[in-house]
């Protein structure tokens, strides 16, 4: 051994210097290292403190199970909390900070908190800070979260990238240690398309931290050689830095890809993780066991680690734990860990196994104690010495401790599958129903030696390749070294005066779980909330079977029938980022743009979202200095000369087949078979329960060919509906329909100078005055110079309008076109603002009327609804409720006193009445200035409001404060008549 | 008549054209058809001989399997060239992509009688032209099938969902597919393979 823990094998250190910080401490690792062995190789013995007493806490293991060495990386953006020191690859400039600390790491003030300790027991939140009630929300909870968490974060966006993808293979192996390598070499070569995924950046698993030799050689080179003859495979795709995270439905597998965590941040240009979605028809869980410990007094001093991983320290990387070394342990493997140490030159003082009998291994130069246990350990800061039952005291720096192996089974428990308990090894395995397609193989199937792992591997790739119709496997297995692995349960030494933990992250102790029972606690899953055992970053992956055990014996059951909490993805933690992937700011939805975009943005329009659309708003021009002057000169304008306005946002569907007409009845309530060629009609919709969902216009444009409009937000669902009708309800009908939505670019061109505004661009041989082209007419035309167009007499503002429909791509020079031509008339362009003003002052329907709970009837539209054919929604329109004589009406509302400002989402209350649900009558829609009458005015439903026109009622707002009284009036503002857009 | 009537309207395509030039990259190449045409043709009930026939007299194209598109044999001899083919998209609905003006097109349509439906699509799809090295690795960012290509063969036509967009994706060899989607949200699609090429190749 060198100064620091470094062990030198063959002289010198191997691997290449690496220079990084731990609290600003400069320090060096090598090659290879994780941040957890490299600070093991510096001494750094305390790396974090607990998270309720704020106890001094080292590195307990050597992979994802880590609960105690979660450190802060990186700083300002990048700043990481709660990463896992024991996962985290060293890289040359790593800064890495110790968290949960009030003061610094050796001197944290709120590790008073341990000499609070027997005031804050399991459940002491629900306990205390329960008087006085008022000081809950301002001073205990706020207190309660400063000091709670691990980490901080930065509060800054993020500034890394982070990408998705999906990956689709025949067999999907989880874990690259022996038993997945095995499976992957058994199945290769039939020519399966294999993924295989491993969490570590290096793959073999525990063959690459161990001495045990295959066919004669260490086996962490013949895991070397193994993989490198995987990689000549085509259809072999290996993932080192890749945790399969969950398992879900249909042999679907989530996936972290944690692609440049190993570089310098900023660095590469690469997306820093990907998180893959793998769909697979196979899958091999292989994920190997993670070891427990057992729980005696002060058994979380820093020094005191699983067995395995002190062994792992040393094998894998070079680095010692500590210069005396002792062994607690139960089981054989523990034993390995002994041997492995004195064979690379570590001075193991003692090895106390929990078992009598004969030693299974024989150990020079160490004391050896049958039958013993340790029951207490002493050093704050870092381990001193342990003492045992019999009372004996030994100095150790480091206590590497053995309580056996727990398979590592939560993907096959994700769906939830039950797992089962296997006495001989004193753990579950899984069980119950595994995700659809998966088999378990080696440790994590229970398989804990060598040999069975590997025999575990190829036998379920051979079941595999069965069922993927291949020929069997070639491959054998290697031979093996001889593995012992005889187990005697242990979890919770008998003689425990000290508090023991069981929870090293979440601070929970045996005391606690007494507590718990005593309490009530009993069911496993209500102890896991009342006590936090196996909550947190590591999910209890070294804590929780050891809490099921001691809650066992407490109340007297077996492990089995105390039962296991539900295992949920993911397996270990996934950053936000990497869920939202490349779904940030203006990248979070796509965007959809009208085909007059680049015109309206010449124009300084000002945008709205409407869904996925951007849609121009309003235009101001120069001298408005508020978008309501905007708006009214756009109001004024329209119903003055002329307008044009681009509603290519509204859904198009294109109709055709012999039993269109047929098809439009059966989803209207209106009839559309007779509509003539060359005409239009207004449509409306229902819901199978008779509510109101969606209206437009259709139009005929041949016998067997219709164009339906629908609105902007329902184009989709609305074509959703109208395809499950064509293919489901009425497969025997004639009739297809396609999206033309993207396909035309239409524009409204609205006031009584449209016609003329537009006949400066329709080709002279279309007629379309009054006579020619009246009210609700239709036709393919085209314009300037034979572009191909389609025109609709149509009007959603009450003036003389017409929608004209050009190919999208020359949507952009139609409505140059247009602004062209308007300015001999003084007319330009208005937004959606304007267009909503002035269906309001016409008094129709739009989303807000159409919300999902009004009707035809509610709406003032029985008019449209045909009683004299079956369509969607009719059946159930019938109900009596539905056709109540004092339902809501669709109304106009306009204030009494002129000068007041109305609110949409006001309710109507009587006049001189309290604002009680019992006295509410109906609810304001919609509201808009109306330039026209100069001042307010609403569309609204009220109770029996046809029968009410010229009451005064209440529109209360108590959201806004608002209470303004408003007269009912005709929806029908403005040219109630229609003759404006007959004219 | 004024004047400015007799103006020709010129079209603007979805991306300008876009053609992703960058000097020192042969990793991908991707570009914007322009000189096409899509055309959504149906099959009226039972008449699915007959549109068959008159495919085949007018175009010299067959209604394609399903999950499939298919060309003419000469089509391989120019991989570069504006396509020629049918692609299914549902039973009894295939789409049709010529070169723009093609006779053959105007041929089909012209005489249909009532064995199709035909309806113009050209204005409401995008036509994005992908292939390299990183075609594959690149599409796995954002495509949710399987490319591999005992999965999804030359020949393939199918539709999915890229980053939320509605698209089809037609392989026409190993690396090199035709993409569709639709053209108001042109640029968002665009973006998403560009940024899917260039994190593949990061």
């Amino acid at each position: 051994m060198t100064g620091g823990y470094r062990i030198r094998t063959g002289g010198e250190d191997s691997g290449a210097r690496i220079r990084f910080t731990f609290n600003g401490r400069r320090m060096a690792g090598r090659d290879g290292d994780t941040l957890a062995s490299a600070l093991l190789a510096n001494g750094q013995r305390l790396v974090g403190r607990s998270f309720k007493y704020h106890r001094p806490r080292g590195i307990f293991s050597a992979g994802p199970e880590e609960p105690n060495a979660l450190v802060q990386l990186h700083r300002g953006a990048r700043l990481e909390p709660n990463t896992r020191a024991t996962v985290t690859e060293l890289f040359e400039g790593l800064e890495a900070r110790s968290q949960n600390h009030f003061g610094s790491l050796e001197h944290d003030l709120l590790a008073v908190n341990d000499l609070l300790s027997p005031f804050l027991t399991a459940g002491f939140y629900y306990k205390t800070f329960m008087w006085p009630k008022s000081f809950w929300e301002k001073l205990y909870e706020p207190m309660i979260r400063s000091s709670a968490g691990l980490g901080r974060l930065s509060g800054e966006a993020d500034p890394d990238e982070y990408d998705k993808g999906f990956l689709h293979c025949d067999l999907l192996i989880v874990g690259a240690g022996p038993a997945g390598i095995a499976a992957a070499l058994a199945a290769a070569p039939s020519g399966v398309r294999v993924i295989l995924a491993d969490e570590d950046f290096a793959l073999g698993g525990r063959l690459n931290s161990e001495t045990y030799e295959l066919d004669g050689q260490p086996c962490r080179l013949w895991a070397a050689a193994a993989l490198s003859e995987l990689a000549s495979f085509d259809n072999v795709r290996l993932m080192p830095r890749t945790t399969i995270y969950g398992a879900f439905d249909h042999g679907i597998y989530g996936a972290l890809e944690r692609r440049t965590d190993h570089l310098m941040p900023g660095t590469s240009t690469a997306p820093r993780q990907v998180l893959w979605r793998i769909y697979s028809r196979r899958s091999i869980l292989a994920s190997g066991a993670i070891e427990r410990p057992m729980a005696f007094g002060n058994n979380d001093r820093p020094g005191i680690m699983l067995a395995g991983a002190v062994r792992a320290y040393a094998n894998r990387f070079d680095v010692s734990c500590g210069r005396r070394v002792a062994v607690f342990t139960n089981n054989d493997d523990g034993w390995r860990t002994a041997t492995d140490l004195l064979a690379k030159g570590v001075e193991v003082v003692a090895i106390i196994d929990t078992r009598t009998g004969d030693p299974p291994a024989k150990l020079d130069g160490s004391s050896v104690f049958s039958g013993q246990e340790v029951i207490n350990a002493s050093g704050r800061k870092a381990l001193r010495s342990i003492t045992l039952a019999n009372g004996q005291s030994i100095d150790a720096d480091c206590l590497a401790i053995s309580g056996g192996w727990n398979p590592a089974i939560h993907l096959a428990s994700h769906l939830g599958g039950r797992p089962v308990w296997n006495d001989e090894i004193a753990g579950f395995v899984p069980g119950g129903s595994l995700p659809a397609g998966m088999s378990v193989a080696g440790a994590a199937n229970g398989s804990l030696t060598l040999e069975g792992a590997l025999q575990d591997g190829l036998s379920c790739a051979k079941s595999v390749l069965v069922d993927l119709g291949k020929p069997g496997p070639a491959w054998s297995v290697p031979t093996a070294s001889e593995e012992p692995a005889a187990i005697s349960a242990c979890w919770l030494v008998s003689e425990c005066r000290h508090r023991a933990w069981i929870d090293l992250q979440n601070d929970v102790t045996q005391k606690d779980l007494d507590l718990s029972s005593r309490e009530g606690f009993g069911s496993v899953e209500h102890l896991k909330r009342y006590t936090t055992l196996g909550m947190g970053t590591d999910q209890g992956k070294t804590s929780n079977v050891v809490g099921l055990a001691v809650m066992a014996e407490i109340s007297g059951k077996s492990i089995p029938e105390v039962g296991t909490t539900v295992f949920r993805p993911p397996y270990t933690p996934v950053p936000i980022a990497a869920l939202a992937g490349r779904s940030r700011a203006g990248n979070f939805r796509p965007v959809r743009l009208t085909p007059s975009h680049t015109w309206a943005v010449e124009q300084g329009a000002v945008f709205v979202e409407a869904g996925n659309w951007l849609r121009a708003q309003w235009f101001p021009r120069a001298g408005e200095t508020h978008w309501r002057e905007s708006v009214d000169r756009e109001v004024r304008m329209t119903r003055g000369t002329a307008g044009f306005c681009d509603v290519t946002t509204l859904g198009k569907i294109d109709i055709k087949g012999r039993d269109a007409g047929t098809f439009l009845d059966r989803v209207y309530t209106g009839t559309f078979s007779t509509l003539p060629v060359g005409k239009v009609r207004y449509g409306l919709m229902l819901r199978e329960d008779g509510i109101a969902y969606d209206d437009g216009t259709t139009a005929r444009l041949g016998e067997t060919h219709y164009v339906m409009t629908t609105t902007t937000a329902n184009a989709g669902l609305v074509f959703r509906n109208l395809e499950f009708g064509r293919q489901c309800l009425w497969p025997e009908l004639d009739v297809h329909l396609v999206s033309i939505t993207d396909g035309w670019a239409q524009f409204s061109v609205a006031g009584p100078k449209s016609r003329e505004l537009l006949g400066r661009l329709i080709d002279p041989e279309h007629d379309i005055s009054n006579d020619a082209f009246p009210y609700m007419a239709c036709g393919e035309i085209s314009v300037c110079g034979g572009l191909q167009a389609r025109l609709f007499r149509i009007s959603f503002s009450g003036e003389l309008a017409y929608e004209i429909a050009v190919p999208a791509r020359y949507g952009d020079a139609m409505i140059r076109r247009l602004a062209e031509a308007g300015t001999e008339f003084d007319a330009g362009p208005y937004g959606t603002e304007a267009l909503g003003v002035m269906r309001i002052e016409k008094g129709h329907a739009s989303g807000n009327e159409l919300n999902g709970q009004t009707t035809a009837r509610n709406l003032g539209l029985t008019g449209v609804v045909s009683t004299k054919k079956d369509f969607i929604g009719k059946v159930l329109s019938q109900r009596p409720e539905m056709k109540r004589d004092d339902a809501v009406r669709l109304m106009g509302f306009v204030p009494v006193d002129a000068s007041s400002a109305l609110s949409a989402g006001a309710h109507f209350l009587p006049l001189d009445s309290e604002a009680t649900t019992e006295n509410d009558e109906g609810w304001m829609s919609s509201v808009a200035y109306s330039p026209m009458l100069g001042h307010y005015i609403g569309l609204g439903f009220i109770r029996r409001g046809h029968e009410r026109v010229g009451d005064i009622v209440r529109a209360w707002d108590g959201l806004r404060g608002a209470d303004v009284r408003v007269r009912i009036s005709s929806p029908h503002f403005h040219d109630p008549k229609g003759e404006r857009l007959r004219g | 008549m004024v004047d400015r009537q007799q103006k020709p309207m010129n079209p603007v395509h979805f991306l300008d054209g876009h053609e992703h030039a960058d000097p020192g990259s042969e990793t991908f190449d991707l570009h914007e058809l322009t000189g096409i045409e899509l055309v959504h043709v149906s099959v009226p009930r039972g008449q699915l001989p007959r549109l068959n026939e008159h495919l085949e007299e007018t175009i010299g194209l067959f209604w394609p399997e399903p999950g499939r598109f298919s060309a003419p044999e000469t089509a391989t001899a120019d991989p570069g060239g504006t396509p020629l083919m049918l692609m299914w998209l549902a039973p009894d609905q295939c789409m049709l992509l010529a070169p723009r003006r093609d006779s053959r097109l105007a041929r089909f349509i012209g005489s249909l009688d009532g064995t199709g439906y035909a309806t113009d699509q050209t204005d409401n799809w995008v036509a994005l032209r992908l292939s390299g090295d990183l075609a594959v690795p690149g599409l796995e960012r954002i495509c949710p099938l399987d490319l591999h290509e005992a999965a999804m063969p030359i020949g393939a036509a199918a539709r999915t969902v890229m980053e939320h967009l509605a698209v089809i994706i037609l392989r026409e060899s190993a690396d090199g597919f035709l993409l569709l989607s639709p053209s108001s949200s042109a640029r968002s699609f665009h973006h998403a393979v560009t940024t899917s090429m260039t994190n593949a190749g990061a």
